[in-house]
């Protein structure tokens, strides 16, 4: 065993030592934006996917597999990363679904998603209760050229909208081979009036969706605490760790 | 080679961290060290630094193979330690690092994720390491904001204390990676590499002595008293976000996440001024003041569900004594004061103490003076009238905490005696501070913190059995034709529920419910309250309403049939009808004629929903008894995304709840922020705890008998 202090490298006389390898080509020093970038206003709840499965979440059956999240220093968005992966493959609808609070006026919704290039594309909607009592959907779109990274395709989607919604929205990505996908820095902002941008009707939320929507309102409103006591700080670190 | 160098001529007081970006040689793209740089460098197995899988010890090869040699991929020397997969935790232990002692340093280290990010909290503790009995600050990394373009990100303490109090160094950097996997060697990972200390100088922090009352002259800009002895604030209550953007983001994100998602409207009347103050913090330059100002900000929202994270462990410190705030009527003007109603046993400082003593002085100011010098320690959310009651407890123990002098006055009545004279008051000092300091010189501390009393606001118990620090407590018997029940929340507990129904259906006539501690729960068990002590025309449902953006009209003229469940137009609110649930079959209606009394004191969210229940029935079988109104918390609980640089969630109410008598009434009544508030105000007595009598169980008791 060796012993701590030759274990703990105090440098001595560095500066006239070897020469120190270099990366090819040099890396750079960059400067990250606080928050990564992402609108302080954006109205997502949970942006960067800290609440799994609570905020974000997947209605699936136990054996089809699992939301994991993810930080990649080569993710395409630049952000945190939420991943289904199945556990075997199982050709089952999957979706993951996700909380806004809707926004009164001209609206811009946007997300990256991640798949293997081989398989078909998710399909992306933001779900909306019209003050008629509807749900109605907004669908996203590509916008921009796709970006392979991890051995994904990596491509934003995005809507503009103007859609007086009531109350909270709901972020739907679904497929229907139940294979991995990803998605990435949802985003959903006011939108700049004249940026040239027309808004997109909503058109009614097909059964799927309407399903969705429901079934996620349900999921958080039941399993949401009304107790304190169920969100205790942790005391040490060792706590933390044994209640993970 | 000397050129390559940018060496540290910019350190300078408070732009120290931004010195840092001179260690980055440009021509290499790595970092390079300088001579007497503390550096760990991980180009080589390092078994000081212990690594555990999520079940806990690894093995020697499963440790050595984490420390993996790539040159080009290192960015400081030629490895570097790959975290995660199965590999959740570390303990990085600071070693040899006696010359920061008497110094303010800087600690940084650099993460490369790879599907998994680290987080690290530099870490102080008397006692065992991590143990529940330590005592610990804890001081969590942030991101500073310089990254390199292969994906390398440098992550900070800011500006610290070495030694605690002058005498305690930090004993080691706890490393987490959430994503680890129990299971799985596919799981993420995220590669460390190139921690370091700075030294930015002398500590900030004097280690002087001190107390709440002169800590900002004593103490500066960046201490904290603790134990009597000044320390650095920031791994007592949490850092800074020392980046000037950081905090701006930090700020701006957290206002928003409130205006987006916060659903009690007396709460919502306020956020102006919550904006207001957050805007004001931007400008702190001091974790203190950073941390204080942002959980004044949110208490100020009067909603009892909101809470500031919390990044530092705070001012929790044991509940040797339990003191309840009552009317101490056997001293000279029978004030109100903090009585102590019970007292964990072996504990050497409370030697000499005994039940029914009354705290009435701290560092030589009245209770209520000191109160108002240590408002920044003691956290309350909820309607303002509840708060000096409901932090007695914590008031307490933030003088144990600051190592402040107790001053308690005794009476023991003679016979024919009411109360004491002045001249027969006996007063009995503590000092905490002379008690602790000791600790300062390797000494231990006059208590543990495994020493609990496990407090509540009950003297007594009006039921036998059961354990009264579980929030699951709900035990029930009958006696002297009064069914009790004592409750601590509302859970979703199969011995909870079965307590409840047992409560509530039985044969008796008259009912007390004691739910003096609660910290709410389901709906499901409030519901099973509700539907048994209800008459069908009291209360016919509860609808819980978030931010909808349009008027309560509009949406409810658009969503008129949400009171019925499983369909499209319920997608708004949350509703449920009072006895709708199958749960409530066999009790429903059964206890809508008894006599019940209610004793209310520390409720919260469900025990609030509780308490609004009772008020809904006839005030002739009904009385609600208690000190100060519930907190007033009526709506559904969402923690907080963490942000950037913190763990500990905060969390707010997203809903705010009315409360309906029939079908198609308006959506109207939202009263969050407002407490239900007692129809009979009774306070624990002193001369009550000498007699052992519990005051409020005996009036409620009382009432209930004879109907006064």
């Amino acid at each position: 065993m060796r012993s701590l202090t030759a274990l703990l490298i105090l440098i001595a006389a560095c500066s006239s030592g070897e020469p120190t390898p270099t990366p090819s080509p040099a890396r750079k020093l960059i400067e990250r934006p606080a928050g990564g970038g992402l609108p302080v206003d954006n109205a997502f709840f949970d942006p960067d996917f800290d609440l799994i499965p609570f905020v974000w979440w997947a209605e699936i059956e136990t054996d089809v597999g699992y939301l994991r999240r993810r930080v990649d220093a080569d993710a395409p968005s630049g952000h945190p990363i939420l991943r289904f992966d199945p556990y075997k493959l199982t050709p089952v609808p999957v979706e993951i679904l996700g909380l806004a609070q809707s926004i009164q006026g001209p609206a811009r919704v946007e997300l990256w998603v991640g798949r293997s290039p081989e398989l078909p594309s998710a399909a992306a909607s933001l779900l909306g209760l019209s003050l008629q009592g509807e749900t109605r959907a907004i669908p996203l779109l590509p916008e921009g050229e796709a970006v392979t990274a991890q051995g994904l395709r990596w491509q934003r989607v995005a809507a503009h909208y103007d859609e007086p919604f009531v109350g909270w929205s709901v972020l739907r990505v679904a497929v229907k081979d139940g294979r991995a996908f990803s998605v990435s820095r949802p985003v959903l902002i006011e939108a700049v009036s004249g940026a040239g941008l027309l808004p997109r009707g909503s058109r009614p939320a097909t059964a799927e969706e309407a399903r969705a929507s429901q079934g996620y309102r349900r999921h958080l409103l039941e399993e949401a605490p009304r107790a304190l006591s169920s969100i205790r700080r942790p005391s040490t670190p060792v706590a933390q760790a044994a209640k993970r | 080679m000397v050129g390559r160098y940018v060496v540290g001529l910019m350190m300078i007081s408070g732009l120290a961290w931004e010195a840092a970006a001179a260690d980055f040689d440009a021509s290499s793209g790595k970092l390079v060290a300088q001579s007497g740089d503390y550096l760990y460098r991980f180009d080589d197995y390092f078994p000081t630094l212990e690594l555990l899988s999520v079940s806990g010890p690894i093995l020697e090869s499963d440790a050595r193979a984490r420390f993996e040699h790539n040159e080009a991929k290192a960015i400081e020397g030629s490895g570097y330690v790959r975290l995660g997969g199965t590999m959740a935790f570390g303990w990085l232990p600071i070693v040899n690092a006696d010359r920061f002692f008497g110094r303010r340093v800087e600690m940084r280290f650099w993460q490369r994720p790879e599907g998994a990010q680290l987080y690290a909290e530099l870490y102080w503790a008397i006692g065992p390491r991590g143990g529940e009995g330590a005592l610990t600050g804890r001081l969590l990394f942030q991101p500073t904001g310089r990254a390199t373009d292969d994906g390398w990100e440098e992550w900070s303490s800011g500006p610290v204390d070495f030694a605690m109090g002058g005498t305690l160094n930090p004993g080691w950097v706890f490393l987490d990676v959430p994503e680890a996997l129990f299971d799985s060697d596919s799981a993420p990972t995220v590669l460390f590499d190139a921690f370091s200390i700075q030294d930015l100088g002398p500590a900030a922090v004097p280690a002087v002595a001190c107390s709440v009352l002169n800590e900002d002259q004593r103490c500066g800009q960046d201490g904290l008293c603790l134990l009597g002895r000044c320390v650095d604030a920031a791994p007592l209550v949490g850092p800074l976000p020392f980046r000037a953007s950081q905090r701006q983001y930090y700020l701006a994100r957290t206002r928003a996440q409130f205006r987006h998602f916060e659903g009690g409207r007396g709460p919502l009347s306020k956020l102006a001024a919550f904006e207001e103050k957050l805007q004001a913090l931007e400008s702190a330059t001091a974790a203190k003041v950073f941390r204080a100002g942002l959980e004044e900000a949110v208490n100020a929202l009067g909603d009892g569900h909101a809470q500031a994270p919390g990044v530092g462990p705070g001012f929790l410190f044991p509940s040797t004594v339990c003191v309840e705030l009552g009317r101490a009527d056997l001293l000279p003007g029978a004030p109100l004061a903090p009585l102590i109603t019970s007292i964990s046993p072996g504990v050497p400082w409370t030697r000499g103490l005994a039940p029914g003593d009354a705290l009435t002085a701290i560092d030589g100011l009245s209770v209520p003076e000191w109160r108002a010098r240590a408002q920044s320690r003691l956290a309350y959310q909820g309607d303002e009238a509840g708060r000096d009651y409901a932090t007695t407890q914590a008031l307490l123990e933030a003088a144990i905490g600051s190592g402040a002098v107790l001053e308690l006055s005794r009476c023991r009545p003679l016979p024919g005696e009411v109360s004491c004279p002045p001249e027969r008051v006996e007063r009995l000092k503590v000092d905490l501070g002379l008690a602790e300091a000791g600790v300062w010189n390797g000494g231990v501390l006059p208590w543990s913190f495994t020493d609990t009393s496990g407090c509540d606001h009950r003297f007594l118990s009006p039921v036998s059995g059961g354990n009264r620090a579980d929030y699951t407590y709900a035990e029930t018997e009958e006696r002297g034709g009064i069914r009790y029940l004592a409750i601590n929340g509302t859970p979703d507990d199969e011995h909870w529920n079965s307590s409840v129904s047992l409560a509530f259906s039985g044969t008796s006539s008259r009912v007390l419910l004691d739910q003096r501690t609660g910290f709410g729960g389901a709906k499901e068990a409030i519901d099973l309250i509700a539907a048994a002590v209800l008459a069908p025309e009291e209360l016919y449902d509860i609808v819980d309403v978030p931010q909808i953006g349009v008027s309560i009209e509009a949406a409810q003229a658009a969503f008129p049939e949400c009171k019925v469940k499983e369909v499209p137009a319920c997608e708004l609110f949350d509703s449920w009808d009072i006895g709708s649930s199958s749960m409530t079959q066999a009790t429903r209606g059964h206890a809508k004629d008894a006599r019940i009394a209610v004793l209310n004191g520390y409720d919260v969210s469900g025990n609030d929903y509780v308490a609004r229940v009772f008020e809904h029935r006839d005030p002739s079988r009904t009385r609600i008894f208690g000190a100060v109104p519930t907190v007033g918390a009526y709506g559904v609980i969402f923690p907080l995304p963490s942000l950037p640089g913190e763990r500990a969630r905060g969390s707010l109410q997203v809903s705010d709840a009315a409360f309906l008598r029939r079908p198609g009434e308006a959506w109207t009544g939202f009263i969050t922020g407002t407490g239900v508030a007692p129809q009979e105000v009774v306070l624990q007595l002193q001369s009550d705890i000498l007699l052992g009598v519990d005051t409020p169980l005996a009036v409620a008791e009382r009432w209930l008998r004879e109907g006064r």
